[in-house]
């Protein structure tokens, strides 16, 4: 593959290229204004465009495919390359992009042999933008044929621009592929053909039915005769969790089908992402995604606003120690205008802070979304016109010219604590849930609560409380984090210390080997809790009391726990994130062992002293960034 | 009361933004209902919508409005809500076979809302107030074709203004008008003449800043705007009673 993935960004062949793309849809701009557009993208210092492709507007009323006009993908991607500018696909088949049926052709929403299934044989309606439509099966395989059709129709136009011949350098499979924004595990997918592929996973799993029936407690002649559970009050447990565990399989090869439906059409030159929205927790799996090779990059995207700031770090975290590149697929700026989605207010300054918080959790490639506005959003850096909005757009000429000057791809936080999220509790507390046949996309289909469908049980709570209470004191103590799942562990040994939730579930393995990395000469401390675990050391209740025994001193440390500081190195050089999460302005006292020069790289500044301790302000949500020169002041 | 195919275009960032800033803090206000599923009167799951701890919640459920009125007044919610589970289910399905690809999402939204609360296995109390939105939604429809406009003035000076245009009782166009914008003694020259606007006014809003974070504050906002004309606040207003 003459592009490859690397840590940083890509590799055009031996050619670093930071990912750092502007999302602008080519059919929602008038083609005279494409030039415009494409210049404003490259002046603001881009190195990629990212667009979908949409099958919903590339497919007329007939269902025939066009490419012309404005439809001429082609010719926008040329217009890109003459800007010297690299492109990014987005071939679907799902968009959203607040599109009236979120990328998909009406045909396939309303053919009963597309759509995907509840656990009565229901079908699943999602309002999508404006509308509402039943969600299609990604197991079905009338589904399937119907994208293989679209794929033959657009790959083969695309994949003669991949790099070097062209300016794509990578391609996106699908968008937030995840039951349709459906986490309950007994909502979907029940079509026949999903049925199918949950009796091969059985097979797959537990090899004869007889280790099946011995682990349920049942008698079934066959795989072929497991029901598919449809509620966390079924019984037993066993095939509940397996139900969960499939789900999650499922994502992964769904994926892993439309990947090889675009790879065999041609588009096998470049790195294959993939982007969920933000959670990390089942059935989504950001790192077991990447490691199956189902797609080459497991991305995400976020959107919240400056108090949304602490969310937005710890997912860049989660990227960053869970995957080979950390990739925002939506770099959330701006936000979307529909009437029945939370209202968001996106000033500046909920754009300056959340890309430095994302940055400084370890993101390394973004994509703006959206860099060039478009219907149904507000507050892009650039028009339609592709003229700038200079409160917006100047940020990331900034920006970028900043990143380029710290090689910011070749960084690395100063990360020796780990916390993890035990994926064998959350597959419990998911295996809980009730009435997979009613629960609704949105509680506008069903005027209750979402939390009514959820575990009845305390796990979840307990559980939750137990990590953010951890989180907090991490944060109070000013020691970076890695977040991992345990169902994608990283290098055990890279850290001092590791945080694990537990109340009575973790996978065997996963235990394995985390004792292997608490015994004495691997010089790691497992913590976990609120219920101990054998072999690793209790922390019922963590607090920054009872963890500070335990925690590495911070190369650099304050007197305010809401100064968030990053410390990064790479290639001999030192730099320093500093974030004010609070909604005041901060003067915070920072320390440091020996003779330090903070140089500001984002805002003018210059703080220094011969003994480590220097006073930083910034202002409400303000951001700084320093490089830091160690040794003698003067 | 939006168009599936409504075009969202060409918003002021800053004053969309200033809306949108307004309803999100709407948005976090909480109603304070306790939502109690029970299946043929075994209780089998409770929350609180503002996420408060459950507790003293008995385990069966045999006269459903005795006990969502007990529950109201011992657990102190603003209603409590009980759901039998089958009456559940049976409101699903009737949801999802009652849509029509046509429909507008209000429609599907206002449709499910109704099949939920008229559910014999639905008992609230107290009961839930009527949508005020449909009452919106007519009053909009009677008006028949044309152009709104919503603006809030900071002292002297217009910081907010939106058009919308309506066909058929529905919003197919939402921007913000370009152009120069009248000083606040003139404000209801934007009713006659709003900038951009090629069509005439038949819904309008005008007044200051105080006006929206009112509406924004009131708990029913549909039945707010439409009794905005009389707002002290208000400077100028159409096609509102």
């Amino acid at each position: 593959v003459p592009v490859q993935v690397d840590r940083g960004g890509l590799l055009l062949g031996e050619q670093p290229l930071p990912l750092l793309s502007g999302e602008a849809h080519y059919w929602r701009i008038d083609p005279a204004d494409w030039p415009a557009v494409l210049d404003g993208i490259a002046s603001l210092g881009f190195t990629a465009v990212s667009t979908y492709v949409p099958w919903s507007r590339h497919e007329d009323a007939g269902g025939a495919l066009r490419f012309d006009g404005g439809l001429d993908v082609e010719r926008f991607l040329a217009l890109a390359a003459q800007r010297g500018l690299h492109a990014v696909v987005r071939l679907g088949p799902n968009c959203g992009a607040e599109l009236e049926d979120a990328g998909w052709p009406r045909r396939i929403l309303e053919d009963p042999a597309c759509q995907a299934r509840r656990p009565g044989g229901g079908r699943y309606l999602l309002p999508t933008a404006t509308g509402h439509a039943f969600m299609p099966s990604y197991a079905a395989r009338s589904t399937l044929a119907a994208v293989g059709a679209w794929y033959d129709a657009v790959v083969p136009r695309l994949a003669p621009l991949q790099w070097p011949d062209g300016p794509i350098v990578a391609a996106q499979v699908d968008n937030e592929m995840g039951y349709h924004f459906q986490s309950h595990a007994f909502a979907l997918d029940y079509h026949p053909d999903a049925i199918e592929q949950w009796h091969e996973f059985l097979s797959e799993r537990h090899g004869e039915i007889g280790r099946l029936n011995a682990a349920y407690g049942t008698a079934y002649p066959a795989f072929g005769a497991v029901p598919a559970p449809g509620d966390g009050r079924e019984q037993p447990l066993a095939r509940r969790l397996d139900w969960v565990r499939f789900r999650e399989h499922h994502l992964r090869r769904s994926l892993a089908t439309l990947a090889d439906l675009v790879r065999v059409r041609g588009m096998d030159r470049v790195p294959l992402l993939h982007n969920d929205f933000p959670r990390t927790t089942t059935p989504l799996d950001q790192g077991a995604l990447e490691r199956s090779g189902a797609v080459d990059v497991a991305g995400g995207d976020i959107y919240a606003p400056k108090e949304g700031g602490r969310y937005v770090r710890d997912f860049a975290r989660h990227l960053d120690t869970s995957t080979r590149l950390a990739y925002l697929a939506e770099m959330g700026v701006g936000w979307l205008t529909l009437p029945w989605l939370l209202p968001m207010a996106v000033t500046p300054l909920d754009v300056e802070h959340n890309l430095w918080r994302a940055l400084s959790g370890g993101v390394r490639a973004a994509n703006v979304f959206m860099l060039v506005e478009r219907d149904r959003w507000y507050a892009s850096p650039l028009s339609v016109q592709g003229e700038p909005r200079p409160e917006y757009a100047g940020l990331f000429r900034r920006m970028l010219a900043l990143l380029h000057d710290l090689d910011w791809g070749t960084l690395r936080r100063d990360r020796r604590v780990l916390l993890l999220e035990n994926r064998d509790e959350d597959r419990l507390v998911a295996a809980g849930a009730l009435l997979g046949d009613v629960v609704p996309a949105f509680s506008q289909l069903l005027p209750l609560d979402r939390r009514l469908f959820d575990d009845p049980s305390d796990r979840g709570s307990r559980l939750a409380a137990w990590t953010r209470a951890a989180a907090s004191a991490l944060d109070a103590a000013g020691v970076d984090t890695d977040r991992a799942s345990t169902s994608a562990l990283p290098d055990l040994t890279d850290y001092d210390v590791v945080l694990l939730p537990h109340v009575d579930a973790i996978d065997p393995p996963v235990l394995q080997q985390l004792c292997a990395a608490a015994a004495a000469d691997a010089g790691v401390t497992v913590l976990a809790g609120p219920v101990e675990v054998p072999g690793l050391t209790a922390l019922p209740q963590p607090d920054a009391a009872s963890l500070a025994r335990w925690l590495p001193r911070p190369e650099f440390r304050r007197d305010d726990a809401l100064l968030d500081l990053t410390n990064f190195t790479g290639a001999g050089r030192e730099v320093l994130v500093a974030v004010n999460g609070g909604s005041a302005a901060l003067t915070a006292h920072v320390h440091t062992d020996g003779p330090v020069r903070l140089i500001g790289a984002w805002r003018p500044e210059e703080l220094a002293d011969d003994d480590g301790s220097v006073i930083m302000e910034l202002p409400a949500w303000g951001v700084q960034v320093f490089t830091v020169t160690r040794g003698a002041t003067s | 009361v939006i168009s599936a195919e409504v075009r969202l275009h060409a918003l002021d960032p800053v004053e969309f933004g200033r809306l949108c800033g307004l309803l999100a803090a709407r948005d976090l206000a909480d109603a304070g209902e306790l939502q109690v599923l029970h299946s043929g009167g075994r209780v089998v799951h409770a929350v609180h919508t503002g996420g408060h701890p459950v507790r003293e919640l008995p385990a069966v459920v045999t006269d459903p409005p005795a006990t969502a009125r007990a529950l109201r007044e011992s657990c102190g919610v603003a209603r409590v809500v009980l759901v039998e589970e089958s009456a559940l289910r049976a409101v699903a399905a009737q949801s999802a076979a009652a849509r029509r690809p046509e429909q507008s999402q209000a429609e599907l939204f206002w449709a499910a809302r109704k099949l939920f609360y008229d559910s014999p296995g639905v008992v609230c109390d107290p009961a839930p107030e009527p949508d005020s939105w449909v009452r919106f939604a007519a009053h909009v429809r009677g008006l028949g074709d044309g152009w709104s406009v919503l603006a809030a003035y900071d002292g002297e000076s217009c910081v907010l203004a939106l058009a919308g245009r309506w066909q058929g009782g529905l919003l197919v166009e939402v921007t913000t008008p370009p152009g120069p914008r009248p000083a606040r003694a003139q404000a209801a020259e934007m009713l006659d003449a709003a900038a951009g606007v090629d069509g005439p006014v038949a819904l309008g809003l005008i007044g200051d800043l105080a006006l929206l974070d009112a509406l924004a504050a009131a708990p029913d906002l549909p039945a707010a705007v439409l009794a905005a004309a009389a707002h002290p606040d208000t400077l100028a207003s159409r096609g509102l009673p």
